[in-house]
């Protein structure tokens, strides 16, 4: 529906889609034909990003069992005394979250169903006429922009706001059992860095798709951002 | 002297290649289509490696090997790069001859990277080829390989109807 929307809108004569004879260039459909070519090559690329965060995953949970298991006879034996018990517990909570997130994560990547983008953009794949095939394109440019633009949103917000959550809810916690309100608080957020400086990369760099979308633009001649 | 200096670059080129393999070899190709044929395009970025670039710089010539195949059709081009350090100009060229003389080394290396649209055979020719596995190839010649750390730069477009082809 979003796709007819969008044509409908070009169709009516944006400025940012002006039509083209049925000889001209298909700009819109080269660039979503190779984008289309593109995510076919690494269709199997998934499987190897799971592996990676299956890794990771695996070494974050290692970490927090080895934390809470041998945690205080390596202290005992470097610093000569045991780790505060509280650091320990909390540390260990923040590093096997971490974890698990990691993990889960994998899970979901691993077994993903596999898109099928010429099914997904089978409307333009079969158009017979030159013009419509191109205005459908650039559509599907748009909304593939557009949908990469809120799922690395989304997925920023949720690295940055994470540790923001858990430190208010430790916060809380700190107050409720009358202990300072500090305690405590890196400890439990020991595997979220890697959360904040990614959300924060994604905040400013635009994917795959919106760079789709501005060569798009900048080949039709438009102010590129 | 000149010959000394040139066989250095040239050497000190190929060590450099086969330390730091190039970064950022990228491929980007195309199938497109007229009324009465096929045609394939393509577009390298990071073939200017910095082993490739101090040879280039060193007065050599660098040439792109490019190969389409299709079903049993295939196509082939070359296009050089040449820097003439005395009058500060690159040269590029194809099999036909000098296509681009300028000063300007982003211009040049945009035209030598670039395959412009060639003729892969007509549709009736290529109807068979339809849904098989098309293949675009560009390396360097033999003797320059390690200017990439030998790396092999080639990429599979796939289309199942002539409707796929944009024109």
């Amino acid at each position: 529906m979003k796709y007819f929307l969008v044509l409908a809108v070009l169709t009516a004569g944006s400025a940012l889609l002006p039509a083209q004879s049925g000889d001209s260039p298909q700009i819109a459909y080269r660039i979503l034909m190779n984008y289309i070519q593109e995510q076919e090559r690494h269709a199997g690329d998934s499987k190897a990003a799971a592996g990676v965060l299956y890794g990771l995953g695996a070494v974050v949970g290692a970490g927090a069992l080895g934390l809470w298991y041998l945690g205080d006879d390596l202290s005992k034996s470097s610093a000569g005394t045991a780790l505060d018990p509280d650091v320990k517990l909390w540390t260990t909570v923040g590093l096997g979250a971490g974890g698990a997130v990691l993990l889960g994560t994998g899970f979901l990547v691993r077994n993903a169903k596999p898109t099928d983008y010429r099914l997904r953009f089978s409307d333009v794949l079969q158009a017979t006429d030159a013009e419509t095939q191109n205005l459908l394109a650039a559509a599907s440019l748009w909304a593939l922009a557009d949908e990469a633009k809120g799922k690395r949103l989304t997925s920023a917000w949720t690295g940055i706001l994470t540790p923001l959550v858990t430190t208010a809810a430790m916060i809380a916690l700190n107050l409720g059992t009358n202990k300072p309100w500090t305690d405590n608080l890196v400890a439990v957020n020991s595997s979220q860095v890697f959360g904040i400086i990614g959300g924060v990369a994604q905040l400013y760099k635009p994917s795959d798709e919106e760079y789709l979308y501005l060569k798009y633009q900048a080949a039709l001649g438009n102010t590129v951002p | 002297m000149e010959e000394w200096l040139r066989s250095m670059a040239v050497g000190l080129a190929v060590l450099t290649g086969l330390v730091i393999p190039a970064q950022g070899l990228r491929l980007e190709s195309s199938a497109l289509k007229t009324p009465q044929a096929v045609l394939v395009t393509a577009e390298l970025s990071g073939g200017l490696s910095p082993a490739a670039r101090d040879y280039l710089l060193a007065g050599n010539t660098l040439t792109l090997r490019w190969v389409a195949t299709w079903g049993d059709r295939s196509v082939s081009a070359s296009r050089s790069i040449t820097y003439h350090a005395w009058d500060r100009v690159f040269a590029v060229a194809d099999s036909q001859g000098t296509v681009l003389e300028t000063a300007d080394q982003s211009r040049a290396l945009t035209e030598w990277q670039t395959w412009p649209p060639t003729k892969l055979g007509t549709r009736e020719a290529l109807s068979s080829a339809l849904a098989t596995t098309l293949t675009v190839a560009v390396s360097l010649p033999s003797e320059q390989e390690s200017l990439w750390g030998y790396q092999k730069v080639s990429l599979s477009l796939r289309y199942r109807t002539w409707a796929e082809i944009p024109q």
